[in-house]
């Protein structure tokens, strides 16, 4: 019962406005739920972030980083828009990250702190263009600036864009791809969503390049050093480097995929992910029990997974991009095994049900394995190791995936120096409001 | 609060109000008007339903199309998380939870209609009979004395079979909510007025009706078929409102071929001005051409500013004109300030034209919208036309904006004003199409002059105002202002204003007890006023034979004022010049103000001359004024009405508004001045004679008052007394058939019961024997009540019935005289005997009552406004009547004039 000036109020409902007073009760609720929540979130992110956070002056390109593992991404970027004479800033939240290090001429680098402080930072960002590879913009706590004009995403691995958490890239205006194969998922799902088409320009993968130098710089360095006499003939090495969580290699398959390694005889490098290392350390810790006598058998925990990569001859992984960085990079083989992720938190889960690129390509760079096939695997290694034409596939395949090989830095370049030279940058249409 | 009220609600309540009058004035049944009412509103909402409908359904499919991904989200993804992804969701697909909520919008839009009826139909009074249905809840059915109520069962059921129509095709889970609804509205309404309940049932029926042809094959046949019978229903009010009112302008016996020619040529035009609407509609929705700046467009601009003339004219101009026309007379209706008394008026203008027409553009097509926008401009140009050009001349108002006769135009007028409104609206068509720069040049240039003229106009009130307050800080009484004498003499000579003499037998009837307090006075029934208003009566009563309006006329030299004061000047100064202590508060038309203007005595300093009515403005209720303010809204309405819809608008005085038998401010005055009488009343141990006389205007106003006691409150609640049927005293039958009839009772009584306390209180003092007291009232007022008063079809003399009751010193028992009396007669009676051969100073004629047997007795019945300002009255077009020795008699009375 309401009541108006004093005098109880009876509403007339009729059929109709009946279910329409549901919906309305049902959005006052769920409004006020909402408004409660977002209220709590603001000043839950703005603790700690202090006035000075917010950022001022327009900037040609900010490059955000979000952590150090990222500044192979951005390193040849930075160098090369200095070059140009571009006025960037790098702003990072990790204080030990790379770019931090080196001087530039045009380009301005920056620990911007981390938590509430570096998004407060990342909230008010004033620049033309702004270059990332962290998801999520406007999901979770980085939400878009009103005064940047263009958000442009930058992979750091090779699949189809599809493998960050719900609605990872949605929010930026521009994906500077990998190459042409990510367009058709990427189209895909802005469809099925019903948001407007971002931009999509292939560029290449800068972290590939990157680790192409290495590699190349590397195979000099042991060219003209104590190794010149050629490869050290030694026996075969399987790097295994599996992901974590239920459905990972080795709590799926665990000691039976490892027996089965060492039973080839060939060295194994075992590589589990770190986050393993946090969630899973009791089933880390049974594993290295049951093979410390083992001396074929060897445990990987540095940080960085290079050396792994180059001593292995074939690599054994569920469905983490390490698998191109190996088949690309140092040119083998590769074997995935046959485990269903779960998928649902991220976006590939809107194709459920679909066979997607990665499973498509496993022929191209290596062959799948599921514990069927366990028995044959020195076999199924030697295979993939000796057979020609399985290099040539995968050569082919390289070629057709990976755009601009040892370029794309160069291009990147070049799209912000397009991009910032342009009259005032009309912000590309964007999901927001 | 209470504006926001007005500015929201306050129009539709006004407009149900109207609505439902309307409809009980042709059908005089309450049902029918539920009715009526009923489907008024109902049709008037349907757009707003069918709104409300398309966003609901909009809503569905949207809730719909995001279902399956919130539900995975929900089931993915926890905490936090959960929340952001959500949110990210529904940006992606444009939704706001809030969203639904906009969606109900035309929901919350429907429930001021709610609020408005609520408030309505629970407000009106229940003292007649068929109006039992607003008494309380029905309790038809008695089952082992437990009483049931079948109306909300029956609106329940209804309200079911109309859930089981809509919601066919729809889930279990959108089903429940409907059938839980009705259920729960039975238990709240269950109790509701029978009145209230009655009308939601009937808009359950019309919501049964629509959901079944909502659902029909025939659909859009029966939609034509409706939209027909609505057309017939609006022609046929239209049809009865022409007829009843050229039936009251020209009678009806002897007229029957005036009467049905007319219709006839009503139905016609009422015919064509539909059809040359719709090609006007037709017309305006292709017209295009103009910007959507221009007036003649469908932007903002051509919509805001006809309703900013609109909100400006009814809401201040109108107002600020009535009210400046004579600001101090408002004022004393207590509401000091000028907003308060207009607010309401500029609220209900603002609340109507600013919220409402806007909501209404904010949902229409472009099309409609230009169609709205000449509607508007329409308005404006009609309006402003009945309102400056074909104005007709009523009268003067009185402060609850009521002329003091209902309102008839002549038949030229209505027929003439019948068929110029569709050539107005081709005019507006023609200047909207055709010269739309103009048009839209035009209307600014209104709104800014009209901007002007209300300011100007307020400054003016605003001055009256501070005038008026110096001079009731000039003549402020003191605690005590009636002193009288306990040991020399006093003469009382009481004015109230509008008593009529036929009052006192049926009072004395009702309240024999008042015969003893009443103890030496002496009725004089066969008492006759020489005019039918206070200006017309007042001087003969105050000065004698040589003020009638007649001998007023022969003065052409002089101004009405300069007679009018002189009049009241006449006892004072003969009391005076003989030794007299005089004392006066509020003499009607005092200075020739409407507030009685004191200071006019200030040119003999020992007479007190007071305002002591004024001291009482501000302690009446605080919901009084309400019929004032509303008036004075419906008062531009009224005026800027065609000439044939006036008469019906009026409603004698009630702008079609079923609740306006509310008090006024200013009858809360008097009635608090007549009680206070016996505190504002002292005696004088001294042997000085003293003359006092006063005036009140109690029975100036009809209002039902509280019984038994005659009790002013705001609520009254008769039900109890509820007799109204006719009462026979003396061969004399007294009507209770309405409002007016009862309310003119009502307020005669409670002024004789409180002058009968004040009687009380001059026997306490000891001075009643030595007070010789005339109670007289300055005219009557014919409500058709007495039947030996209604003299032919075109005379009740019940107007001109004046009251006269007068007490001389020592004289015992209640007696009635049927002797020919006049008011006149006042001050012969006040000197008798106590001044010797009295001559009027200003005309040194001997003042005695030989007039009244030697001259004929010319009685003016009206008189026009504009012409109290100069010299004369007009004589002419106006009808005079003589009466002679019997005013009981018919065939005593003639028309002279």
């Amino acid at each position: 019962m309401n009541y108006f000036l004093g005098q109880p109020i009876f509403l007339y409902i009729d059929p109709g406005t009946g279910s329409m007073l549901f919906v309305a009760i049902l959005g006052v609720l769920s409004s006020l739920h909402f408004f409660l929540k977002k209220l709590w979130m603001k000043i839950k992110y703005s603790v700690g972030a202090g006035d000075k956070a917010v950022d001022t002056g327009k900037k040609d390109v900010v490059i955000f980083s979000e952590g150090k593992q990222y500044a192979y991404v951005f390193k040849d970027i930075v160098k090369i828009l200095d070059k140009k004479g571009i006025k960037a800033e790098y702003w990072t939240t990790d204080e030990h990250d790379e770019v931090l290090k080196d001087e530039y001429e045009n380009v301005k680098t920056e620990y911007i702190g981390e938590g509430n402080r570096a998004f407060v930072r990342l909230n008010s960002m004033d620049a033309k263009l702004c270059l990332s590879t962290t998801p999520g913009l406007e999901v979770y706590q980085w939400k878009r600036s009103k005064k940047v004009d263009e958000y442009a995403h930058i992979f750091h691995s090779i699949d189809e864009g599809l493998a960050y958490r719900m609605f990872g890239i949605d929010f930026y205006d521009t994906i500077l791809g990998v190459g042409e194969f990510q367009k058709d998922y990427i189209r895909r799902i802005e469809e099925m969503r019903c948001i407007p088409e971002k931009h999509f320009e292939v560029v290449g993968c800068t972290y590939m390049d990157e680790l192409l130098a290495r590699k190349l710089e590397n195979d000099k360095n042991a060219a003209s050093g104590e190794n010149a006499g050629g490869p050290v003939p030694a026996p075969r090495t399987i790097l295994l480097a599996p992901s974590w969580g239920e459905s990972s290699v080795l709590n799926k398959y665990g000691s039976e995929m490892i027996d089965a390694l060492v039973g080839t005889g060939y060295n194994v490098i075992i590589r589990p992910h770190p986050q393993s290392l946090k969630v899973e350390k009791d089933m880390i810790e049974g594993l290295k029990e049951r093979y410390k006598d083992n001396a074929r058998v060897e445990w990987d925990f540095d940080k960085n997974n290079y050396n792994s990569l180059s001593r292995a001859d074939v690599l054994i992984s569920d469905f983490s991009s390490v698998v191109f960085d190996f088949a690309f990079i140092f040119n083998k083989s590769v074997i995935y095994t046959d485990i269903t992720t779960d998928v649902s938190v991220l976006d590939e889960s809107w194709l459920e049900g679909e066979t997607l690129w990665r499973y498509k390509v496993v022929d191209d760079i290596g062959t799948m394995v599921g514990s069927d096939r366990l028995a044959d695997i020195k076999k199924i290694i030697d295979d993939l190791i000796e057979k020609s034409d399985v290099r040539e596939r995968r050569e082919k395949f390289k070629n057709e995936t990976w755009a601009n090989q040892g370029s794309a830095a160069e291009k990147v370049a070049e799209y912000i120096e397009k991009k910032v030279k342009e009259q005032p940058a009309v912000s590309a249409e964007a999901v927001t409001e | 609060m209470s504006i926001v009220y007005d500015i929201l609600i306050g129009p539709l309540e006004l407009i149900f109000d109207m609505l439902f009058t309307l409809c009980y004035r042709i059908s005089d049944n309450v049902i029918i008007s539920l009715i009526g009412l009923s489907l008024a509103v109902s049709f008037a909402t349907l757009p707003l339903y069918n709104r409300a409908e398309f966003y609901q359904d909009a809503e569905r499919k949207k809730q719909r199309s995001m279902k399956e991904w919130l539900d995975r989200i929900h089931a993915t993804f926890s905490g936090e998380e959960r929340y952001l992804v959500t949110q990210a969701y529904y940006r992606e697909q444009h939704y706001k939870p809030i969203h639904s909520l906009k969606n109900s919008l035309s929901l919350f839009l429907q429930i001021p209609f709610f609020i408005a009826a609520y408030n309505f139909l629970s407000g009106i009074s229940s003292f007649k009979g068929d109006y039992g249905l607003f008494a309380g809840s029905d309790g038809l059915l008695e089952i082992n004395g437990l009483k049931i109520n079948i109306l909300p069962v029956i609106m329940t059921l209804i309200n079911i079979a109309a859930g089981i129509i809509y919601s066919k095709g729809f889930t279990w889970k959108e089903k429940w909510q409907i059938f839980v609804l009705p259920v729960v509205f039975l238990v709240l309404l269950y109790n509701s007025k029978a009145g209230l309940v009655l009308y939601w049932t009937f808009n359950n029926v019309f919501s049964l009706g629509k959901n079944i042809v909502n659902k029909s094959k025939k659909k859009e046949k029966i939609e034509k078929y409706v939209g027909a019978a609505v057309l017939g229903a609006l022609g046929l009010v239209f049809v009865a409102v022409v007829m009843e009112t050229i039936m009251r302008a020209v009678g009806f016996a002897g007229k029957e071929g005036i009467v049905s020619v007319s219709v006839m040529l009503s139905v016609v035009l009422f015919a064509c001005f539909i059809l040359l609407c719709r090609k006007i509609g037709a017309a305006i929705a292709k017209s295009g051409a103009a910007g959507n700046d221009s007036q003649t467009g469908s932007g903002f601009a051509s919509v805001l500013v006809p309703e900013l003339i609109l909100t400006i004219f009814l809401g201040v101009f109108v107002p600020s004109n009535v009210i400046g026309s004579s600001a101090t007379e408002f004022i004393k209706t207590g509401m000091g300030e000028y907003f308060s008394l207009t607010g309401y008026a500029l609220a209900i203008s603002a609340g109507l034209m600013l919220v409402w027409t806007n909501i209404i553009y904010g949902m229409m097509t472009d099309e409609k919208r230009r169609v709205l926008s000449f509607v508007l401009f329409a308005v404006v140009f009609i309006s402003l036309t009945d309102y400056f050009v074909l104005k007709m001349d009523y009268g003067i108002l009185n402060t609850m904006v009521q002329y003091e006769s209902n309102i008839l135009p002549g038949f030229a007028f209505i027929i003439g004003s019948l068929i110029i409104l569709p050539l107005m609206v081709a005019l507006a068509a023609f200047l909207w199409l055709r010269l739309n720069g103009f048009v839209t040049v035009a209307c600014r240039m209104l709104l800014v002059a009209l901007a002007v003229i209300s300011t100007v106009n307020i400054v003016g009130i605003k001055n009256d105002i501070d005038d008026y307050r110096r001079q009731v800080a000039q003549t402020a009484a003191d605690d005590k202002p009636f002193v009288l004498s306990e040991n020399g003499k006093n003469v009382v000579v009481i004015m109230l204003d509008k008593a009529i003499g036929a009052c006192i037998p049926f009072i004395m009837e009702e309240k024999p007890e008042l015969k003893e307090k009443y103890d030496g006075f002496t009725f004089y029934p066969n008492s006759v006023s020489f005019g039918g208003y206070t200006l017309l009566g007042a001087p003969a009563l105050y000065g004698g034979y040589e003020y009638t309006p007649k001998k007023l006329y022969d003065r052409a030299d002089e101004t009405m004022a300069e007679k009018h004061m002189e009049s009241l000047r006449v006892m004072p100064d003969i009391f005076y010049e003989n030794g007299w202590d005089v004392t006066l508060s509020d003499l009607a038309f005092a200075g020739y103000t409407i507030s009685s203007d004191m200071t006019m005595f200030d040119y003999n300093p020992d007479i007190k001359a007071y305002n002591v009515m004024s001291g009482f403005i501000g302690t009446g209720s605080n919901s009084v004024g309400a019929v004032t303010q509303k008036n004075l809204f419906l008062y531009g309405i009224l005026k800027s009405s065609p000439v044939y819809a006036q008469n019906y608008i009026y409603d004698n005085g009630f702008y079609l508004s079923m609740n306006s038998n509310a008090v006024a401010e200013l009858d809360w005055v008097n009635y608090n001045y007549l009680r206070s009488l016996p505190e504002l009343t002292d005696a004088a141990d001294d042997a000085g004679d003293r003359l006092i006389m006063f005036q009140n205007e109690l029975p100036h106003n009809p209002a039902i008052l509280q019984l038994p006691d005659y009790d002013m409150e705001t609520m009254v609640d008769n039900s109890d007394y509820d007799d109204y049927s006719d009462r026979v005293v003396d061969g004399m039958t007294m009507k209770l058939g309405n409002e007016n009839q009862i309310g003119t009772y009502h307020v005669n009584m409670a002024a004789i019961l409180y002058l009968g306390d004040w009687l009380d209180r001059l026997r306490e003092l000891g001075v009643y024997d030595n007070t010789r007291i005339i109670i007289v009232s300055d005219h009557g007022w014919g409500y058709g009540q007495f039947d030996k008063l209604l003299i032919s079809d075109e005379l009740d003399a019940a107007r001109y019935n004046c009251l006269l009751m007068v007490k001389d010193f020592d004289s015992t028992g209640f007696t009635v005289s049927d002797e020919f009396m006049t008011n006149a007669d006042t001050p012969t009676l006040a000197m008798e005997g106590l001044i010797a051969n009295p001559v009027n100073p200003f005309s040194g004629n001997k003042i005695d009552s030989s007039a009244k047997t030697e001259e004929t007795i010319e009685i003016a019945s009206k008189r026009v406004i504009h012409e109290i300002e100069g010299n004369r009255y007009n004589l002419t077009d106006k009808p005079w009547y003589s009466v002679r020795d019997d005013i009981f008699a018919p065939e005593n009375w003639q028309r002279i004039r």
